[in-house]
């Protein structure tokens, strides 16, 4: 990433150019998309948050104090909006638990395959999931999420392994 | 499973990451060739890998149009829907084909590669962030008539929508060593054209100018969505249906598939063009292109004219190379200061009656913008006054009444117009008709364009300087997040107030369409 670009558009955008902030968009949208899907597990949830994120971005770009570090702000941004989503969708299951609501899906999707990936712990799904967003470099991955190189090898190794235990479980309900 | 077995499926997992030592390779597959348990497990994780990469590379395939719903709600924040669900996936490229098989673990573990095919592999490079493309044409020279080889260069970045086109178009009759480099660069706000060259009568020398234009975002949205990869071979992936694979060749150590076929253009009997196409049916990138011309009407002698030799992807663009400052030793005909934003469609100011864009639904219908008036001081807003959807379409003084597939076998399918919406901006109005099929159209990939069926009510076309005859930058609409970036953002566009007519949904659309047809055929 083009950190002095960034920082220039980051400028524009405080004193409100909304063109400087669609470039930002148009540089930072898919890893932030990635992540998102990442931690929800969902392309529709993702691509809601995503945008979420980026109009919360643009809102709040005056607190961004180091104008040449937008990715990992954005990031942060995104990680925090998620882990909201993700609380919020836990209350609604264990209020709706018996109401059978059905998880709106993708149609032609692979449902098992999704369903397992939904089912994936938290810490092991966005690894996993930046492992095919990222080059399959884990070295990105790591610089993303902040943890070691091999954590996060370590993680992508479980991720297969468990993924690979929950599509042979067949057809349980989900989570 | 004994207690190596473990061990071993973490190196199997690491294997397909590619992450495996090569001091552990030999241990894995000794232990492989004599364990069947850990055999199933392996091939299993590859599949399930292939599966993965084929799930998200689905998922990535929609990032464009996500993206341009982002910058959409950005700019204008009443179409930030919160929680719309959109389905971008559906129709989603075979990008999937991409099942990264290619990896280590993979080709011993004895899971075939997934090749790409021309098609996916076309689609493939056209969603590359970056692409530079190197090459030469052939031209005659004017006085000998000699055959030279003149270079071109382009560079596109998707990611920022920026492109820059060099090409050279011949050599100044003054001087037959000075090249005539024509130039066109677009920054992402600004594009910056060679418009054409004229020779001084006196001195004898030549002088190419240049022209500013601006795009507006919504404009440079569009240029970027419907721009081709490889826009000095073909203006479209469907112009390569019919492609076949002629052979295998080495380029530089890659192995590649070469495809081959013919491109008829409009109105000719002939094949024009052919093209050769080498890929990579393991990565899916395309490494050359050749194209060749025919000559003559009716002749089957084929021309080597044009050779793309080498095409990068996702690499970085040198600093300078989208710059839109004027170079030296051209003439300007404006400066970015009075360079002007052209509305849709309109792309010299003075035509009267065009065609502004245009979009295919699912069903094979087509929504078509244009406009009509050939007494630009009068005010059109009597003759939209009062119109309904799926009613006749306005009294312009001339109208696009119809639309035909074309080249296609049955000749007589017709796309018959009706009314949808309409729009005004800056005093101009905006017919937006919606054009339904008589009967099922063949698939957009089988025909080439759109041909334009105008009436002109008691004007002569020639007081609207120009027709319209085939449809301009065409858009393949098959979901609703797609209709509200581009019908949506394309009626908006057009209107004084940035906002389309509010009945004007998918839903809604996709129903008037089908009670139209049926009503056509009861
Ligand atoms: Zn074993």
């Amino acid at each position: 990433m083009n950190d002095a670009a960034d920082d220039n558009a980051v400028q524009a955008c405080r004193q409100g150019d909304k063109a400087a902030y669609a470039t930002l968009v148009e540089r930072h949208y898919r890893r932030v998309f990635a992540l998102c899907l990442g931690m929800m597990g969902s392309a529709h949830d993702a691509e809601d948050l995503t945008q979420e994120v980026m109009l919360k971005g643009f809102t709040n770009i005056r607190k961004l104090s180091d104008a040449g570090r937008f990715e990992p702000w954005i990031l942060k941004v995104a990680r925090n909006l998620c882990l909201d989503a993700l609380r919020r969708r836990k209350r609604l299951k264990a209020r709706a638990a018996e109401q059978a609501v059905e998880q709106v899906r993708e149609p032609h999707a692979d449902h098992d395959l999704e369903r397992a990936i939904r089912r994936l712990p938290l810490e092991l799904r966005v690894p996993l999931t930046m492992y095919y967003f990222e080059q399959k470099d884990a070295e990105t991955i790591s610089t993303i999420l902040n943890i070691s190189h091999s954590l996060v090898c370590q993680r992508i190794r479980a991720a297969r392994n468990e993924l690979h235990a929950l599509l042979m479980e067949g057809d349980h309900d989900e989570r | 499973m004994n207690a190596d077995c473990r061990r071993i499926r973490d190196h199997i997992s690491d294997a397909i990451s590619d992450a495996l030592p090569e001091a552990d390779e030999r241990a894995l597959r000794e232990h492989l060739d004599g364990c069947a348990d850990c055999r199933r497990y392996a091939q299993s994780l590859a599949r399930e890998h292939a599966s993965l990469a084929d799930h998200f590379a689905r998922i990535d395939a929609g990032m464009a149009a996500r993206r341009s719903q982002v910058l959409a709600a950005i700019e204008q924040p009443r179409l930030a829907v919160p929680s719309l669900r959109r389905r971008i996936l559906r129709k989603v490229a075979v990008a999937a084909a991409i099942l990264v098989a290619a990896g280590l673990g993979l080709r011993w573990i004895g899971l075939g590669t997934a090749a790409y095919g021309l098609t996916e592999a076309l689609e493939h490079s056209q969603n590359a962030d970056v692409i530079h493309i190197k090459g030469w044409h052939l031209r005659e020279s004017v006085d000998s008539g000699e055959l030279k080889r003149l270079p071109f260069e382009h560079w596109i970045d998707r990611r920022n929508g920026r492109y820059r086109d060099d090409y050279t178009i011949g050599y100044a009759d003054s001087d037959p060593n000075r090249p005539l480099c024509m130039l066109e660069v677009f920054d992402g706000e600004y594009c910056m054209d060679t418009r054409g060259y004229s020779t001084d009568p006196a001195t004898g020398r030549t002088t190419l100018s240049i022209e500013y234009a601006k795009l507006s975002p919504f404009q440079r949205r569009l240029k970027m969505h419907t721009m081709g990869a490889f826009p000095a071979f073909m203006k479209h992936l469907r112009e390569v249906k019919g492609f076949t694979r002629t052979g295998r060749e080495q380029i530089e150590g890659t192995a590649t598939d070469v495809w081959e076929g013919e491109i008829v253009a409009p109105d000719e009997t002939v094949p024009y063009t052919k093209l050769r196409i080498w890929l990579s049916p393991s990565t899916g990138r395309i490494l050359r292109i050749r194209r060749w011309l025919n000559e003559k009407e009716d002749s089957v002698e084929w021309m080597l004219r044009q050779e793309a030799h080498t095409i990068e992807y996702d690499v970085l663009p040198p600093p300078d190379c989208f710059r839109t400052d004027p170079p030296d030793g051209y003439e300007l005909v404006n400066t970015k200061a009075t360079a002007v934003t052209r509305e849709l469609g309109d792309y010299d100011g003075r035509s009267r009656f065009y065609t502004c864009v245009g979009f295919t639904l699912n069903d094979g219908s087509v929504i078509l913008g244009w406009h009509a008036n050939h007494l630009p001081q009068e005010s059109q807003a009597d003759v939209f006054a009062n119109l309904r959807p799926a009613e006749s379409l306005p009294q312009l003084p001339a109208r696009v009444v119809a639309l035909k597939p074309w080249p296609i076998e049955e000749e007589d399918t017709i796309l018959a117009g009706y009314h949808l919406a309409w729009t005004a901006k800056r005093g101009k109005f905006y017919e937006w008709g919606l054009y339904v099929p008589d009967r099922k159209v063949p698939e957009r990939n089988t025909f080439k364009y759109y041909k334009v069926i105008s009436e002109y009510s008691g004007v002569e076309p020639r007081s609207f300087g120009g027709r319209p005859n085939l449809v301009a930058e065409e858009v393949t609409i098959t979901s609703d997040v797609e209709f509200k970036t581009w019908v949506i953002g394309a009626m908006a566009e057009l209107s004084d107030n940035s906002v389309a007519p509010a009945h004007v949904t998918y839903e809604n659309v996709m129903t008037l369409a089908r009670q139209i047809h049926s009503s056509l055929n009861p």
